[in-house]
């Protein structure tokens, strides 16, 4: 994957996550760069984040509690560039000596400082560097969340038309304009379902409905499109489970104005895209008018359906979100689908995704399927709240451009072979498709002897059926 | 003498308690009327407001998330912040005229002490949090020293400063209990300053973390 190595020019560390096309590294930005930030620091233009943003920078104490919590600064054998508050000091300097008053007359006595051109490409690689998996944040005693300066960061570089084209330009830009990322038409999309019932049934001898564009169903089940190209088995054993439980479902199409992809790639780097894609899932509940939607396994997205979109659009206040992961608890716990857990005999461990877990507060949800759909579940440590990302998160698992593999594997990527190491797991159980994407890579980088996937897979495999 | 003396004991007490005031109200408006921001919350999120509330007293009663996450300057900061509660608590002790409270502000003042002591040690003993800190960090720890040393080495808590405060209250400064003792003098000086600082420092946390931890972290309601 190093294709583009050689030709990009170094301006933080080794490695490159924005393209120079995108970048610009010789172009002066600071009067727009500094434009851009007074507008994020304005109440009424970014009220989405000002609280949180006004005092992460306003009240860091630097007691270093965030330094052991940030997976990539201590896989890189705690390189000073990538401590977590060398990073948001990066940019809390600029905000000091530009937006505070302390900052005008004391100066660098109280950390302020002005920046220079090289320093914003350097802040811009460095937005780059951090997952925004918020582990730092948990820890911190006073509140100061480094993630968050990572976000917004990326969102006064969104403003001067920097982001990696990964997530922008073939992410949001492809989902508005097609549907979805994949640029998938309507009708390859149909043609995927009826592979997977031809495939079900020759394969299981199983004959299932795949009712789609339905209105009014209980359930409307929305995927990561990605899904269907690079984890088909994790669709086709959502297909099988949806089935076998016998409930009202459908998937969708884009409809008119709308998206059949539930990623929001806007949450790693923009408001005005998160909103924007926040909108096509609107168009699609307004039309179908489900009584829930069910996000598929997918970790960013649920934060954004469940979590954000209801404060930015007040009709999204009266839709039900849940992950397909409690559905899958819900339909086990009241028997609407029977599992056998000797089905899945192999040790089984699972990673909590940042954006499920820390961020969405499904721990018990995932442990409960896998405890009754496995016979030999083992956590993996450290688990739950302090899970390490996977360093998939905050649109990483699609960026690979220049060495940036190499960053993802030897940091994050590193940590967590280990961990799987320690479980001696035959089975890594997983419930995002980013962590999906990242874990593809580190069991083959890192050659771990284990086999990795969905959770709808394992629910699958232990069906009973009467 | 006598000028620099009324200066300090008799105009600068409330210049502080100004500057406190409106720079704590100025604050709490500021972040009390922010727009409410889309859900940020970290889970595990207490499931009721009861439950928030306890967990904020074990965050003031044992640090918690230090002891947790940062053993290693959890007892310095203990040490400094049970001295503020302490100093805190003797301050409105005196006041009110409780008898005896001079051994807790004597107590506090050797937490104090001990614990920017330690923290100041600690911070210039390790590679990394000197990386990370600017100046302001150490200052804030010298002026937590400085004040609380001072005031043992004046017996600042000597029980007659009751009298000076409630002249302050009823605004008729008794500025000639300062009278020839420099000591004291200086003492009320960093009080003052420390007094007025504090709500324009990043010491502001001890009452920032209700909107950090309530609004954001716990999303502003009961779960």
């Amino acid at each position: 994957m190093a294709i583009e190595k050689k030709e990009m020019k170094r301006v933080f560390d080794e490695f490159r996550a924005l393209s120079d096309e995108i970048l610009k590294p010789d172009e002066p930005k600071k009067d727009k760069f500094i434009a851009a930030f007074r507008k994020m620091l304005d109440k009424k233009e970014n009220w989405t984040f000002w609280l949180p943003i006004i005092t992460s920078l306003d009240l860091c104490v630097k007691c270093n509690t965030c330094a052991d919590a940030c997976p990539f600064y201590t896989a890189s054998g705690k390189n000073p560039k990538y401590h977590p508050v060398y990073r948001s000091d990066m940019l809390r300097r600029i905000y000091k000596k530009h937006f505070t008053l302390s900052g005008k007359i004391f100066g660098s006595l109280v950390g302020a400082k002005d920046v220079t051109e090289e320093e914003i490409n350097a802040l811009a690689e460095s937005a780059y560097r951090c997952s925004v998996c918020r582990r730092c944040a948990y820890v911190c005693p006073i509140g100061v969340d480094n993630g968050l300066i990572t976000r917004e960061t990326r969102k006064i570089l969104y403003e001067l038309g920097i982001a990696p084209d990964e997530i922008y330009h073939k992410g949001t830009l492809y989902q508005k304009e097609y549907g979805n990322a994949t640029k998938t038409p309507s009708p390859a999309f149909l043609n995927t379902l009826e592979f997977i019932k031809e495939d079900l049934e020759d394969e299981k001898g199983i004959e299932v409905e795949i009712p789609v564009d339905k209105v009014g169903a209980d359930y409307l089940v929305i995927n990561n499109a990605g899904d269907y190209f690079a984890f088909l088995d994790t669709i086709v054993g959502q297909v099988e489970v949806l089935n076998a439980a016998g409930i009202d479902w459908t998937y969708n199409t884009p409809i008119e104005n709308g998206t059949n992809d539930v990623v929001n790639y806007g949450l790693f780097f923009s408001d005005k895209e998160l909103a924007d894609i926040g909108k096509l899932h609107l168009e699609v509940v307004k039309k179908l008018k489900p009584k829930t939607v069910v996000v598929g396994e997918c970790g960013h997205a649920y934060e954004a359906l469940k979590f954000l979109y209801k404060d930015i659009y007040p009709e999204w206040r009266n839709v039900r979100v849940i992950s397909i992961i409690e559905l899958f608890d819900e339909l086990i716990r009241t028997g609407k689908i029977k599992v056998d857990p000797e089905k899945n005999p192999q040790p089984v461990t699972y990673h909590d995704p940042c954006k499920l877990g820390r961020l969405g507060g499904l721990y018990d949800e995932p442990r409960r399927i896998l405890k009754s759909v496995c016979k030999d579940f083992r956590e993996m440590e450290p688990n739950k709240e302090m899970s390490v990302c996977c360093g998939g998160g905050g649109g990483f698992a699609i960026m690979h451009k220049d060495d940036f593999m190499t960053f993802r594997m030897e940091t994050y990527g590193k940590i967590k072979a280990d961990q799987i190491r320690e479980t001696e797991a035959e089975i890594l159980a997983l419930a995002c498709s980013n962590c999906k994407g990242q874990f593809r890579e580190i069991i083959n980088w890192h050659d771990l002897d284990v086999e990795w996937k969905g959770i709808a897979e394992l629910v699958a495999n232990a069906l009973v059926y009467d | 003498m006598d000028g620099l003396q009324y200066f300090v004991s008799g105009i600068m007490p409330y210049v502080a308690i100004a500057i406190f005031i409106i720079a704590a109200v100025y604050k709490a408006i500021r972040w009390g009327t922010a727009p409410k921001n889309l859900d940020w919350e970290l889970f595990p999120v207490p499931g009721s407001k009861g439950k928030q509330i306890a967990e904020m007293l074990r965050e003031i009663i044992v640090l918690h998330q230090v002891y947790s996450y940062n053993r290693g300057i959890w007892i310095q900061s203990l040490l400094l912040h049970y001295g503020l509660y302490a100093l805190g608590i003797w301050l409105v002790l005196t006041v009110i005229g409780v008898p005896q409270v001079y051994y807790l502000g004597v107590l506090g003042a050797l937490c104090v002490v001990a614990g920017s002591l330690l923290l100041l040690i600690t911070r210039l003993g390790s590679a990394e949090m000197r990386m990370i800190s600017s100046a302001i960090q150490y200052l804030n720890l010298l002026l937590l020293l400085a004040t609380s040393g001072l005031a043992l080495y004046s017996d600042f808590f000597n029980y007659r400063i009751r009298e000076y405060f409630i002249s302050i209250l009823y605004f008729s400064p008794k500025t000639e209990i300062f009278a020839g003792n420099s000591a004291l003098l200086a003492t009320l000086f960093l009080v003052e300053i420390f007094v007025l600082y504090l709500p324009l420092s990043t010491m502001v946390h001890f009452f920032a973390k209700y909107y950090t931890w309530d609004k954001i972290r716990w999303g502003g309601s009961a779960h």
